[in-house]
């Protein structure tokens, strides 16, 4: 159970190098995925009771998981799901306008 | 009294409903989005002229009790993005009207998605709910930058997609370490489990939240998505986004730092140093990056960037003073960036580009927005009869009443330096006419009147500043004394 917290700081390492490195643009979109479901991990660990049950209103049970970090990463999905979403359909766009996903030969912006 | 969440609802209901007039007859869209603006418009003037007797209150969702219920919250403080929303919402949606010509039903939907984000935001003391308004505000962000739809465009909003996405996981991460360091996400609830958390935890947290905020307001080393943005939107989005999208997300910031951190904290800590010392650098930065530009309206978003750097200056110093002074210098900020913006679209219909070097002499064709332009300038430089003269002055006054002198000495500073870009922008415009000086164009009335009623707002607040100071005057009550914020949700 407590391996689980290293693993999420990993997994956002891990997401933010792929923003970093990466100049292909769907990869960039794959990084941002893995940052963003590290927290949902993170959400889940942080619901977990030990032996406990899920949280149904049923009076039998004593011991049961925090029902709002669950809550909270459901909802954390739907928002995902729609910049993942909004990130997609740019994409498609830029690749129709220059017929690569090559993040440097599209910028032609500067800071 | 429900009447807070009528402010969520009312653009929501345009959200859903927009799509099916539209589908019925196109020509009720545009009359119906702004009867929804009006009537929101008109809900935020009775909060700000009724503030003794309805102000401050709490309105708990559902019916729950004030512990356990998502709570909306409006409090002295928030008068402050109130007042911005009053003027900003009507008159851009006015604006909008001739500006937009191809695709309205969709941009209107996605203006009032971020109305929607932008009242959650100010209202509510729930920390994940804030990231949810926060959400949705950035979501529709995104798509009003991709919404002109050329290259550029598309460009900035991808920029501003990254970066946006990167440190919303930041922010909602710092709502989740929140809540298991303190057990609730409930914002009157925090500050008591706050005290038992390590501090070097709550360092932490301020990190987190910072970056996860600081994106939005453009603070220097993550201000990169702003000028790209600015570059190819409608100036309607222009304005809403520096008079509103940027001044919410500082304002969640200030509530964020001075309720669930303190202000003691921050003083201790050297916190409340590090953002000041941001702030100096973000101002200098985006009038020092603002000089090299050639592009009207990149400059006016370095200019943002600098303005906000006053505002976080102010807020920094942790004195009824400079929160006063900075609440001051953000409506300001707002009412004379509007105006800039407005008036810069209007002229921009003559030469068809933002380009300095193609406005020359823009003067001579269109002599009264061009008067209304100049004049703006002028107060953003912070040149006496205007409103800009007196907000910055609230600073240099409470920077000094601090006892922060390079603070102050900086602020007069960094006038001087927008001083030259200003005046370049002028000179551009009232020299190197080539041409008939017959006058051909033609005035829009709803152009001309939210450029009009913002810029003699500007002239009126330099005139009579107290007339806005006694609405905000009281906003360091809830900010710098948490526990009346407190109190207000928990009612004890």
């Amino acid at each position: 159970m407590i391996l689980l917290y290293p693993a999420v700081a990993i997994l956002i390492c891990m997401g933010i190098y792929t923003v970093l490195t990466q100049s292909n643009m769907i990869k960039i979109v794959v990084g941002i995925s893995i940052v963003e479901s590290s927290i949902i991990l993170l959400l889940g660990a942080m619901a977990y009771v030990p032996e406990g049950a899920a949280p149904v209103l049923d009076r039998s049970y004593e011991l049961v998981a925090d029902p709002l970090p669950q809550a909270l990463g459901l909802t954390a999905i739907v928002i995902n799901a729609s910049t993942t979403a909004i990130m997609l359909a740019l994409i498609i766009k830029l690749y129709n306008r220059y017929d690569t996903l090559n993040i440097h030969k599209i910028r032609r912006l500067r800071g | 009294m429900h009447l807070p969440v009528w402010l969520i609802i009312i653009p929501l209901f345009m959200v859903f409903s927009l799509g099916i007039f539209a589908y019925i007859n196109k020509k009720i869209v545009k009359p119906l989005v702004i009867t929804g603006g009006f009537l929101q418009t008109v809900l935020i003037f009775f909060f700000i002229l009724r503030r003794g007797e309805e102000v401050p209150l709490t309105y708990s969702l559902g019916s729950w009790r004030g512990d356990i219920a998502i709570n909306l919250a409006i409090d002295s403080f928030s008068l402050v993005m109130f007042v911005l929303m009053a003027l900003m919402v009507m008159l851009s949606l006015i604006y909008s009207l001739t500006e937009i010509r191809e695709g309205s039903v969709k941009f209107y939907l996605l203006i009032n998605v971020l109305f929607v984000g932008i009242t959650g935001m100010v209202m509510t003391a729930d920390l994940f709910n804030l990231y949810v308004f926060f959400e949705i505000t950035s979501i529709s962000s995104y798509a009003l930058v991709a919404f002109n739809d050329r290259d550029i465009s598309l460009e900035a909003a991808f920029k501003y997609l990254m970066i946006g996405t990167v440190s919303a996981v930041f922010l909602l991460m710092a709502v989740v370490l929140t809540y298991q360091a303190t057990g609730t996400l409930n914002m009157a609830l925090i500050p008591e489990g706050m005290e038992e958390v390590p501090v070097l935890t709550r360092q932490l947290l301020f990190a987190f939240y910072m970056i996860g905020l600081g994106v939005k307001f453009a603070i220097v080393p993550l201000h990169t998505w702003l000028p790209d943005a600015y570059m190819s939107v409608p100036i309607t989005y222009n304005v809403l986004s520096s008079g509103l999208v940027v001044k919410a997300s500082f304002f969640v910031l200030v509530r964020i730092l001075y309720v669930l951190f303190g202000v003691e904290f921050l003083a201790d800590n050297m916190l409340a140093s590090v953002l000041l010392i941001w702030g100096i650098i973000s101002m200098l930065f985006g009038h020092a990056a603002a000089f090299q530009q050639d592009n009207l309206k990149r400059l006016l978003g370095y200019s943002t960037i600098a303005q906000m750097g006053y505002v976080i200056i102010a807020f920094s110093l942790g004195t009824a003073a400079g929160i006063v002074a900075g609440s001051f210098h953000m409506i300001n900020h707002g009412i004379m960036k509007g105006a800039v913006f407005f008036a810069a679209g209007s002229l921009r219909r003559e030469t068809d580009s933002y380009e300095l070097k193609e406005m020359h002499g823009l003067a001579d064709i269109k002599p009264y927005t061009s008067l209304i332009f100049v004049l703006i300038l002028l107060s953003m430089v912070g040149i006496p009869p205007f409103n800009g003269f007196v907000s910055k002055w609230l600073i240099l006054e409470a920077s000094v009443e601090a006892g922060n002198l390079i603070a102050a000495f900086l602020v007069i500073a960094g006038s001087f330096l927008s001083l030259g870009y200003y005046l370049s922008i002028i000179l551009n415009i009232y020299t190197g006419y080539e041409g008939s000086s017959e006058k051909t164009s033609e005035v829009r009335l709803n152009e001309a009147l939210p450029t009009g009623i913002l810029a003699v707002l500007c002239l009126v607040l330099g005139f009579v500043p107290t007339s806005l100071l006694a609405v905000i005057g009281d906003a360091p009550v809830f900010v710098l004394e948490r526990h009346n914020f407190i109190s207000l949700i928990l009612g004890g």
